[in-house]
């Protein structure tokens, strides 16, 4: 047999192989016990649909001749990918809430559900995939001219001369069947693959298994390990002297672009993600497959510098070394692996993009010149179908224009750059969309356009040479230098690459966020914009109460059997009917149903277009202002308002702890005032019971005798006098403590005030036994206060230490003296002094001290109290000393008088 | 490494982050110059495919530990 027919009967094969897959993962999908079809290695190995045959061929070839630059196609994805909790888990989770069918789905829904935007990405993408699927085509065009090459000796003929574009047609024909049949053989409810995402992760699977192959073989096989395949590394290969400047840079931007906007990425990533978590997973997971891929890319290309024969084409390497080396297997394994990874980007980037022609470009067209008739069944189906189709078969057909046209004679990488460079566009709009609340339709239109026109300008058109031709490239355009594509407003010396990603990307972010600024959003665009930008808070229901919109509930069912089938559209409206706690099958038409109808249809046909159809049947739409005002300014409020919680609290937490303190002083107030009561009632007591019981006596005992009667009448007299100084003290210290008790102030002598006290208690002195001495004088002093409350102070101190006194040879000695500006009195006894438990609260009402017990004096307890009060209120102070020996040492200070 | 959500969400914001610094020059130039290297493997790429496969394994923890 032939090796071509060999080739393409294995080709057959292996599709027939996809196909079961795929038919058997639709099958279990269906019947629901999806099982390993939604496990998050099979989400992952779906993402690496990335890897077209741009890596699988062309990375190799890229490293061939600019060394480690391709692996800048991977590092960009992998930044991405391990900064997934920022924005990917965002954008899957603003995809699921919204039943996000597309990325011009996504980017039109977000600028308030934009027709004409939806339109625009959606004419972009289309643009940006020709390069890319004739990318495809041409990799597996070559590959398949290699390998089927008859002949004794494997490499004969090689190179070959150019690509045979007769065998391309077919091919391009042979896919397009391959993927109508794949992506197109149903509309969903929402727009999910799970078959074709299954035959995907197996073709994932066989690219690298087959490039792993080929890399253990060229390694440990062709060369001599590790260090030997890098010793034949041409000079300057891996790292040249400028390896690492704005191109790296540039190529890293783009990956990282490339991988969140390209239409295949977004629908595995987004569309096609049935559980959020399963990012988590391929955080980590995609980036190792990355690594994997590209760990054999250098020895590979370096071995293929080095053994094969000059001229030999880089990028069919994977190919050609296998063959080289006499191992058929793993060429034809490697072929597979080619194979695989061109059909799996073909198909997928095909459903993506036929969904996002036929959601946003025929469809409003249809609706708008009245082509389908929404009430007609079945009619939008079949409809939506066709253009899918169509639009597949345009898709493959311009790609092989392109392929055509162009000749593509460039290496695969430099024709997907020119592809990554068309889909970055996108990147300013949907990041800013989704973290800038202001952006707006305007800005995301003008930069879009902007961009996408310089980009043209810049790399897409003079690729192939059609409009910008070789003259307008080095003339400029009308002849204008400043106009040529290759050095914009005179920027000359840079990459082509870079210098197209700088200006393409730089003007679209500046009109993006200029008009952004300039103009107002609209209220549907103002209310997506806080739905998407605040995804993880407001969830996509909460909208439903702000659009007003009145319709019949048939009109309503007849257009959801038209788009969802009737099966499926009977069960919503029996669902919803039930949610309402109605019996029947249909559900009042309220707002919340209407919205939860609309979300449902833009599953099928996006969010731009559903929003058209529920217009068509609704009578009245309004959207409440005040409420969009409301959820949009929800969060921000809501920040503001847990800030002016925090500081609430702390200001409340303070007041709680000021609110304690003063209860506790209130409460020790409080007991004070009882303990005082209860003191007062106790210390009154003790002479009432005694003035009672004598007049008692006086009353009841006729025929006393008068000396008796005499003696009865004095004790009560004594303690109706001691009852009246208690009181007396009791009122004098209330009007102290308040503050009321009037003080004259002046200047006054403080000694002539103690001389007189001292007098006064020498007859006190002299009835007790006590030896009151005068000690040092301070001499002539002056002080503002008060000569009467002070000698109450002095009288008070030196009685109480000649009362309680109870030494054998008792002495109580006074002196007065200057001492830093105070003048001062030591009051000084050589009696039991104050314990120290005691000293504290010396000071306090009815404080006696344990001397009190041993005399039979009776004070009421009130004097040093009263004592201190006119100390306090003099300006002084009255303390007691830590006494050296034994006795008590009472200390009065008063600040001297000035001048 | 503490299993306070916080900190490791903002770990996890960082990480492109750092690995972004890491890749891009001037950091990747500073072994790019480097002539020699590891078992006849050229020092840069070592640096590369070093730096990716930490960035995974990062990520791979902090994906465990995120919630």
């Amino acid at each position: 047999m032939r090796p071509a027919n060999l080739v393409l009967l294995i080709c057959i094969a292996y599709v027939a192989v996809l196909f079961a897959v795929a038919y058997v993962g639709d099958r279990r999908a269906r019947s629901g016990e999806s099982g390993w079809l939604q496990s998050p290695v099979v989400y992952t190995l779906s993402i690496s649909v990335y890897c077209s045959s741009w890596t699988f061929y062309g990375a190799v070839g890229s490293a061939a001749r600019s060394g480690l630059e391709f692996a800048t196609i991977y590092l960009g994805p992998t930044l991405v990918f391990i900064g997934w909790w920022v924005l990917l888990r965002k954008l899957v989770r603003i995809g699921h809430e919204h039943g996000v069918t597309s990325i011009a789905d996504m980017i039109s829904s977000r600028y308030g559900k934009s027709v004409p935007l939806a339109a625009l990405v959606t004419l972009i993408t289309v643009v940006v995939s020709m390069p890319y699927i004739a990318l495809q085509l041409k990799a597996v065009t070559t590959s398949f001219q290699v390998i089927g090459h008859a002949g004794p000796d494997p490499l004969a003929g090689l190179p070959i001369a150019g690509p045979d574009f007769r065998l391309g047609f077919w091919i391009t024909v042979g896919l397009a069947v391959f993927t109508i049949l794949f992506g197109t053989r149903n509309i969903d409810a929402k727009e999910q693959h799970h078959g074709v995402v299954a035959a995907i992760a197996l073709e994932a699977v066989v690219k690298l298994v087959a490039l792993l192959a080929v890399g253990v073989l060229v390694v440990w096989g062709i060369g001599d390990g590790w260090g030997a395949i890098f010793e034949r590394a041409p000079a300057g290969l891996i790292a040249g002297e400028d390896a690492f400047g704005p191109r790296w840079i540039a190529t890293t931007f783009l990956a990282g672009a490339a991988i969140i906007c390209l239409p295949r990425e977004f629908q595995v990533m987004v569309v096609e993600n049935s559980d959020e978590r399963h990012l988590r997973t391929a955080s980590w997971l995609f980036p190792l497959y990355l690594f994997l891929i590209c760990l054999f890319i250098l020895p590979i290309a370096i071995a293929g510098l080095a053994f094969l024969p000059r001229g030999s084409n880089p990028d069919m390497f994977v190919l050609t070394l296998p063959m080289w080396a006499g191992q058929d297997t793993i060429a034809m394994l490697a072929f597979l692996g080619g194979f695989s990874s061109a059909t799996s980007m073909v198909i997928v980037a095909c459903i993506a993009i036929s969904t996002m022609i036929s959601n946003h470009i025929a469809m409003p067209i249809a609706l708008q010149l009245n082509w389908v008739r929404v009430g007609v069944s079945g009619e939008v189906r079949r409809f939506l179908l066709l253009s899918r189709r169509v639009s597949i078969c345009a898709l493959l057909l311009l790609g092989f224009l392109y392929f055509r046209l162009s000749g593509a004679p460039g290496a695969l990488a430099s024709i997907g750059l020119i592809a990554f460079a068309g889909v970055a566009q996108f990147l300013p709009c949907l990041v800013g969309g989704i973290f800038w609340r202001h952006a707006n339709v305007h800005g995301a239109l003008a930069g879009l356009g902007a961009g996408a026109l310089v980009w043209a300008y810049t790399l897409f058109l003079p690729s192939f040479g059609f409009l910008v031709t070789g003259e307008v490239v080095s003339q400029g355009l009308f002849g204008l230098p400043w106009l040529r594509p290759n050095a914009l407003f005179g920027m000359s010396g840079v990459d082509p690459l870079v210098h197209a990603v700088f200006w393409s990307i730089g003007i679209n972010v500046a009109l993006f966020v200029a008009v952004s600024l300039a103009r107002e959003q609209r209220p549907l665009e103002r209310l997506q914009a806080t739905l998407f930008v605040d995804v993880f808070r407001t969830p996509a229901d909460a909208a439903s109460g702000l659009i007003r919109r009145t319709a019949r509930v048939q009109d309503l069912s007849v257009l959801a059997q038209r788009i969802l089938g009737s099966d499926e559209a009977r069960e919503l409206f029996a669902l919803a009917a039930r949610e309402q706690g109605l019996d029947g099958p249909m559900p009042i038409a309220n707002d919340a149903f209407i919205s939860q109808l609309e979300r449902k249809l833009a599953g099928s046909v996006g969010a731009a277009s559903a929003r058209a159809m529920v217009s068509q049947v609704v009578s009245v739409e309004t959207i409440s202002m005040d409420e969009l005002v409301r959820l949009a300014d929800e969060t921000q409020r809501a920040r503001a308002y847990s800030r002016e919680l925090e500081e609430k609290s702390r200001q409340l937490e303070a007041t709680a702890q000021q609110l304690g303190e003063a209860n506790e002083r209130l409460k020790r107030l409080d007991g004070e005032k009882d303990d005082f009561l209860g003191q007062v009632s106790h210390e009154v007591r003790t002479p009432m019971t005694s003035i009672r019981s004598f007049a008692e006596i006086l009353r009841d005992t006729p025929g006393l005798e008068p000396e008796r009667s005499a003696r009865y009448l004095g004790i009560i007299h004594e303690e109706s006098v001691r009852l009246t100084r208690l009181l007396d003290s009791t009122l004098d210290l209330g009007l102290l403590e308040r503050g009321e008790a009037p003080l004259d102030i002046a200047a006054i002598d403080p000694e002539q005030a103690l001389e007189g006290s001292i007098a006064a208690c020498q007859g006190l002195a002299a009835k007790c036994g006590v030896l009151l001495e005068r000690g040092e004088s301070a001499g002539a002093v002056t002080v503002q206060g008060n000569a009467d409350r002070l000698s109450q102070v002095f009288i008070n101190l030196i009685a109480n230490a000649i009362k309680y006194n109870t030494s054998t040879q008792p002495r109580v000695r006074v002196s007065s003296r200057q001492s830093a500006g105070s003048y001062e009195v030591l009051v000084e006894d050589n009696g039991p002094g104050i314990r120290p438990e005691e000293r504290e609260r010396v000071f306090s009402k009815f404080m006696r001290g344990s001397a009190h017990t041993q005399t039979h004096e009776k004070g009421a307890g009130l004097g040093l109290a009263i004592s201190w009060q006119i100390m306090r209120r003099l300006g002084g102070d009255l303390t007691l000393d830590a006494a050296p020996g034994p006795g008590a040492r009472f200390r009065v200070a008063m600040p001297l008088a000035r001048g | 490494m503490s299993a306070v959500p916080g900190r490791l969400r903002d770990a996890a914001s960082i990480l492109p982050v750092a690995g972004l610094v890491l890749l891009m020059p001037p950091v990747i130039t500073l072994f790019a110059a480097a002539g020699a290297g590891v078992a006849g493997v050229p020092l840069i790429v070592i640096y590369v495919f070093g730096t990716w496969m930490g960035l995974i394994a990062s990520a791979a923890l902090l994906a465990r530990r995120l919630r």
